[in-house]
């Protein structure tokens, strides 16, 4: 390590940390995101590769786990897709959770009821 | 730059083998028991359960879209047609039916199975006038 390298770990890092881990909403993406493009000039990869892994993504899981489909009143997309250009193929273990979710809930669905092709029809858009 | 579209594309067809089989387990069964059960009524239409079909053309895939319609949808109406023409037919009526059809199901005529199933009650309707010329 760097005397660099060494300082943003040793004193950057903890406060960033404190506040993910603390403060941040995973549901309110952007704040994350700006304060990971603005640095990231300065940022060592290996800093980067551990905000993502220890931080952000553990958040986002245990984010997705507590989402309810049905009672959400903010759609899953909305604060997961943000991620997809940062994270891209880090994000499909949620992915698994998330179809699990959907298909139990839509195990109850009616064809009357247009919500589901709402909740659906984002996670197409973003891929195509 | 490179990389990340490598990814993307990587992801893009993981992703939408899964799409697919969520909406083939969870969408379809239920969108085709739909239109299993629409009742066909010249005489009295409700079209409502068709909106409920109509918007999942933007998620489905087109050739599981199509299908369903060829499937589930297009055996009743031309039975339906069949019936018309065998008992006292105006064709008239009958004519301004079928392009009413073709109205409501717009959005699918562009597809060759869906033009095929309105050429085959065409067909039928020929061979009605024929059949009373002879």
């Amino acid at each position: 390590m760097t005397p660099y390298e060494n300082m943003m770990y040793s004193t950057w890092l903890p406060k960033v940390r404190s506040s993910i881990n603390n403060d941040w909403d995973p549901k309110h993406p952007e704040a994350v995101i700006l304060l990971l493009e603005s640095w990231s000039p300065l940022l060592p990869q290996f800093i980067v590769d551990n905000i993502e892994e220890q931080l952000i993504l553990p958040k986002l899981q245990r984010a997705v786990e507590a989402w309810d489909p049905r009672t959400d009143r903010t759609p899953i997309h909305q604060w997961l897709h943000p991620w997809l250009p940062i994270l891209a193929e880090q994000l499909q273990p949620l992915y698994v959770i998330i179809r699990h979710k959907l298909a139990t809930v839509l195990e109850l669905w009616q064809a009357a009821d247009g919500s589901a092709l709402g909740i659906l029809l984002p996670w197409k858009e973003v891929f195509t | 730059m490179n990389t990340t579209r490598k990814c993307k594309t990587f992801l893009q067809m993981f992703y939408e083998r899964d799409m697919e089989t969520l909406l083939l387990r969870s969408i379809t069964p239920k969108l085709a028991m739909v239109l299993r059960l629409f009742e066909i009524n010249p005489a009295d239409q409700k079209l409502e359960p068709l909106n409920w079909v109509f918007p999942w053309a933007k998620l489905l895939p087109t050739d599981l879209y199509v299908s369903l319609w060829v499937d589930e949808f297009f055996p009743k109406w031309l039975e339906t047609l069949y019936l018309w023409l065998t008992h006292s037919p105006d064709l008239s009526e009958i004519m301004r039916w079928y392009n009413g059809w073709k109205g409501i199901l717009e959005h699918l005529l562009r597809f060759p199975e869906i033009e095929d199933q309105f050429r085959r009650g065409l067909d039928m309707m020929n061979q009605l006038i024929a059949g009373d010329d002879s």
